[in-house]
Parts: C-alpha cells; sequence; structure tokens
C-alpha cells in the first residue's frame, strides 16, 4: 500500500494539474498549521468555523456576481474577521456567541444567494468540498504569497506572538501592541481559510487548522517544536491524502481531514498506552 | 515624589458602575494593599491602572514609571499544558523592550536566574509550566513581573494558590523588594487579616473608595470603626 502511495505520487507529478495541486497542498498546510498552534492555544479554535461559514456568502456573492469567487472572499472574509473581533470585544458578547453570530448571518446569506443564482449550484457544490486538482497558476501565486507572509509574520513576530498567546494582558503591559499583532493574525488566518477551500472546500477547512496543532501539542513540549511538527503532520496529511484519493478516486479533502484525524487518535492512543 | 495620580476614575460595565469617581495619588515607593469585598472593584482598578480596562470617566497619570511588572489573577481560561518551560515564560517579561531579533543577552539570562535564585524556583527553570503546582507557577509568574526590575509592580490576588506559610514568605520578598528596589507596589488581596503586616499603606474599595491611607490611621480611625465595625476592623488590624 505505502508503496502504491509513493509510485502513484511519483507517476502523478509527470502531470502539471497534479504538480499544481500538490504544491497548493504544501503551501496551504503550511500556512494553516502554523497560524492554527496559535489558535489553539489561544481557544480561537471556533473562528475557522465561523469565517469558512461566512466564506460560503462570499463566495456565492462572487459566483452570483461571475467574478473570482476567491479572490472577492478574501476581502470579505478579512472584514468579517475583524468584525467579529470588534464584537468579542464587547462585555456583553463573549467570543464564541460573536463567532456564532457572524457564522450563522453567514451560511444564511449564502443559502440565500444560492437560491437567487440558481445556475452557479454545482459550481458552488466544488467550493464546498474543495477541487484541489483544478488549481490555476494564479491561485497558486496567490497561495505562495500567503504560506510567505505567514512565515515572515511568525519570524518577525514570534516573541509578540508567543507572549500574546501565553497571556495577553500581561503582553501588553510590557509594551507589546497586542491590538495589532491580534488583527494581522486574523487577517492571515482569514486569507488561509479562503485559500484554503480550494483544499478541503469550506466545510473541512478548519480542520486544516485545528488538527495539525492538536496532534502536534500531543507530543512536543515546546513551542517552536509545536510548530515544526505542525507543519510536518499536515504536509504529510496532505500529500499522502492528494495520493490516496487520486489512487482510490476519493474526494481528496474528506481523504486529507481524515489522515489529519487519524494520525491525531493515533498519537493520542500511543500516548495513554505508554502512560 | 507621585508616581501614580488618579483623578475622578469610574468605570462601568454597561449601565453597572464597577467604581465610582475614584481619586488618590500612589507615592513612589509605597506598597500598598487594596482590599474589598467581592465585586468592589479592585481588579477593575488594577485593570484600568494599567490600560487593560478604558474608563468610563477620570484619568490615570504615571510620572517617573517606566517599567510596570504584573502578575494577574490565576486565569483558569489559559491552556493547561502550554509548550514552554519556566525560562522562557520568565523571559516574556524582558522582550518587550527590545528591538528585532529580540535576543536576551548574557546581562538577562543573569537576571533570570537571580530573580529565580531569590524565589527559590532555579530547579524549575527548564520545567514544562503547565505541569508546575499552583503555587511554583505563581512563584514563575512572579519572576516574571519582577524580571524587568519594574518601578511599578501590580499584583492581583497573587497569594490565592500559596499555603499559610508561602503566602508569609512571599509578602517578606515583596517587602524585601520595595525596600531594596524603591519599587512602588499596589497589590490587590483579600487577605486584610494578614497584609497589614507587610504593606504600609491601604486602599480599601467598595465601589467607591471608602479608605486610602496608612494602616496606623486606619486602625484608629473612628468613622472606619462606623463603617468596618469593631470586628473588621480589629481583624485587618490584628497583625499590624
Amino acid at each position: 500500500m505505502i508503496n502504491n502511495i509513493f509510485f502513484t505520487l511519483a507517476e502523478a507529478v509527470q502531470y502539471d494539474f497534479m504538480r499544481r495541486a500538490l504544491l497548493a497542498g504544501i503551501l496551504v498546510a503550511l500556512s494553516t498549521s502554523l497560524l492554527g498552534v496559535f489558535i489553539v492555544l489561544r481557544r480561537m479554535s471556533l473562528i475557522g468555523d465561523g469565517l469558512s461559514h461566512v466564506s460560503f456568502a462570499a463566495l456565492s456573492l462572487g459566483l452570483l456576481l461571475g467574478t473570482s469567487p476567491l479572490l472577492i472572499s478574501v476581502p470579505i472574509v478579512m472584514l468579517a474577521s475583524i468584525f467579529i473581533f470588534r464584537l468579542a470585544k464587547n462585555p456583553s458578547i463573549d467570543g464564541d456567541a460573536a463567532i456564532g453570530i457572524i457564522s450563522g448571518t453567514g451560511v444564511a446569506l449564502g443559502v440565500l444567494i444560492a437560491s437567487a443564482g440558481k445556475g452557479f449550484n454545482i459550481d458552488l457544490f466544488s467550493y464546498l468540498f474543495g477541487s484541489i486538482l483544478s488549481v490555476t497558476n494564479a491561485e497558486l501565486v496567490m497561495l505562495g504569497c500567503l504560506a510567505a507572509l505567514v512565515l515572515f509574520f511568525i519570524l518577525f513576530f514570534y516573541h509578540e506572538l508567543f507572549s500574546i498567546t501565553y497571556d495577553e494582558d500581561f503582553a501588553l503591559c510590557t509594551g507589546i501592541h497586542a491590538g495589532k499583532i491580534n488583527i494581522l493574525l486574523t487577517l492571515l488566518v482569514s486569507a488561509a481559510i479562503v485559500l484554503g477551500i480550494r483544499v478541503t472546500g469550506t466545510l473541512l477547512v478548519s480542520s486544516l487548522l485545528i488538527f495539525p496543532a492538536l496532534t502536534s501539542l500531543q507530543i512536543a513540549g515546546n513551542f517552536r517544536k509545536v510548530m515544526f511538527f505542525a507543519s510536518m503532520f499536515s504536509a504529510f496529511s496532505v500529500l499522502i491524502g492528494i495520493a490516496v484519493s487520486y489512487m482510490l478516486d476519493l474526494p481528496s479533502g474528506a481523504v486529507i481531514v481524515m489522515l489529519n484525524a487519524l494520525i491525531f487518535f493515533l498519537i493520542l492512543l500511543i500516548k495513554k498506552i505508554k502512560i | 515624589m507621585t508616581a501614580i495620580n488618579i483623578k475622578n476614575l469610574t468605570i462601568k460595565y454597561g449601565q453597572t458602575v464597577a467604581l465610582d469617581n475614584i481619586t488618590c495619588t500612589v507615592a513612589q515607593g509605597d506598597y500598598t494593599a487594596i482590599a474589598g469585598p467581592n465585586g468592589s472593584g479592585k481588579t477593575s482598578f488594577v485593570r484600568a491602572l494599567l490600560a487593560l480596562e478604558s474608563p468610563a470617566g477620570g484619568s490615570v497619570i504615571f510620572e517617573g514609571i517606566k517599567k510596570i511588572g504584573y502578575l494577574p489573577q490565576r486565569n483558569p481560561g489559559r491552556q493547561k499544558h502550554f509548550p514552554a518551560n519556566v525560562r522562557e515564560i520568565i523571559s516574556t517579561g524582558l522582550m518587550g523592550g527590545k528591538k528585532f531579533p529580540r535576543r536576551l543577552d548574557k546581562n538577562d539570562q543573569h537576571n533570570i536566574k537571580e530573580i529565580c535564585r531569590a524565589l527559590s524556583i532555579s530547579d524549575l527553570l527548564d520545567r514544562e509550566i503547565g505541569f508546575l503546582s499552583g503555587g511554583q507557577e505563581q512563584k514563575a509568574l512572579l519572576a516574571r513581573a519582577l524580571v524587568s526590575k519594574p518601578d511599578l509592580l501590580i499584583l492581583d490576588e497573587p497569594t490565592s494558590a500559596l499555603d499559610p506559610e508561602a503566602r508569609d514568605n512571599f509578602y517578606s520578598l515583596l517587602e524585601n523588594f520595595n525596600k531594596k528596589e524603591k519599587t512602588t507596589i499596589l497589590l490587590v488581596t483579600h487577605d486584610a487579616g494578614t497584609i497589614g503586616h507587610y504593606a504600609r499603606k491601604l486602599l480599601y474599595l467598595d465601589k467607591k473608595m471608602i479608605f486610602y491611607g496608612g494602616f496606623d490611621e486606619f486602625c484608629t480611625s473612628k468613622p472606619m470603626t462606623d463603617y468596618f465595625g469593631h470586628y473588621a476592623q480589629h481583624y485587618i488590624c490584628k497583625r499590624h
């Protein structure tokens, strides 16, 4: 089976669309898994779900207007993320409730737009479940820019991010501009969610943020190692997931997420046996 | 010399008034205990000083304060097993003022070792923060607050996880720090019966400022007896 997967991978890279898919998968895996470490540790895991639901509405709007759905979704989801951020500051609204409000509104709006533009339901279906094999060169460039931005952001603001993730109030007292860093982080997460839709679809994209970070936290006791292992687990799941889905003719997004889940539960089991 | 000038500070959450029109000045080198019943606005008060809370009215002006150390209340919302050791957590107390690439120099490493020695947690430096006991974690967070040698130290119920002996040691350590380094200390506590032995001033809040002044004055003041009753006043003053 393992030999077959590697043989398939070697065979698949001869095709142009497959090379694009693999590269796109790795770039998305890298971006989402690194950002996911901060999201999970700050107990903001639900934000991925909330923003992916908003992107459903934004993609529907893009299809209705006949423009590039991903291009129109990035700024809309970014605005929604800032809105969630502001809403959560309201003392009478908890963070998870703020995400719930935006999330529900996003899905409702998406359904209404989809029902108004009956003709594009098939296109919308591909965004719901992902279609990594149809990644275009322009999307690949966008993914490359996103991965570069995420890496730069983490390298440049590592100490600020570490301090804010552990204790935001203390970070503020030491003069760290936690508000600005938080906004940058949410904007990057928004972009990663929208562009990650190509790989797993809106329904599963938040898994790319959560699973690798959670798995990595089970085995690494050091912040840098958590980030390293998260990106490794994520890249591995994407590569093997694409190969398996190609071999067995299965939807790649679902296979990638199932692989992530499998690794997580396997590590949890090994940990339990060791204890 | 004044360190903090607080004028008409008012904090509201919606329609609820958490703090009403507080005016006082804290002098440099003061060691002030902030006490009061539950919901009296103690935490809101220190959060407003730290600019973590926006006041509905009034102002807070710092004079000659360059570095602030802060020990928050224990935060149950924090990730249980945060992937970092004690050394990394303490070093966040030094990173605020540094420019990119923000590396710790020899002097910083020396300061971390010194503060850990003073708090008897040198053996915990390489332990994961999430695996410490409540008291050990509290000391590690105090080390983080002290490592930058702050001019002002604000502590919010720091002894909640400590046993009585550790609590007395903790207060003594703060007292020494206050005397040696001339650090201004504001300490929120429910532990009014003990703190009178260590702090020199008391700020008693109950949404309004009920009392602000020295413990001697507090313990002999007739109006305070009327407010607290004989027993409560005696309890606060018994170790003073």
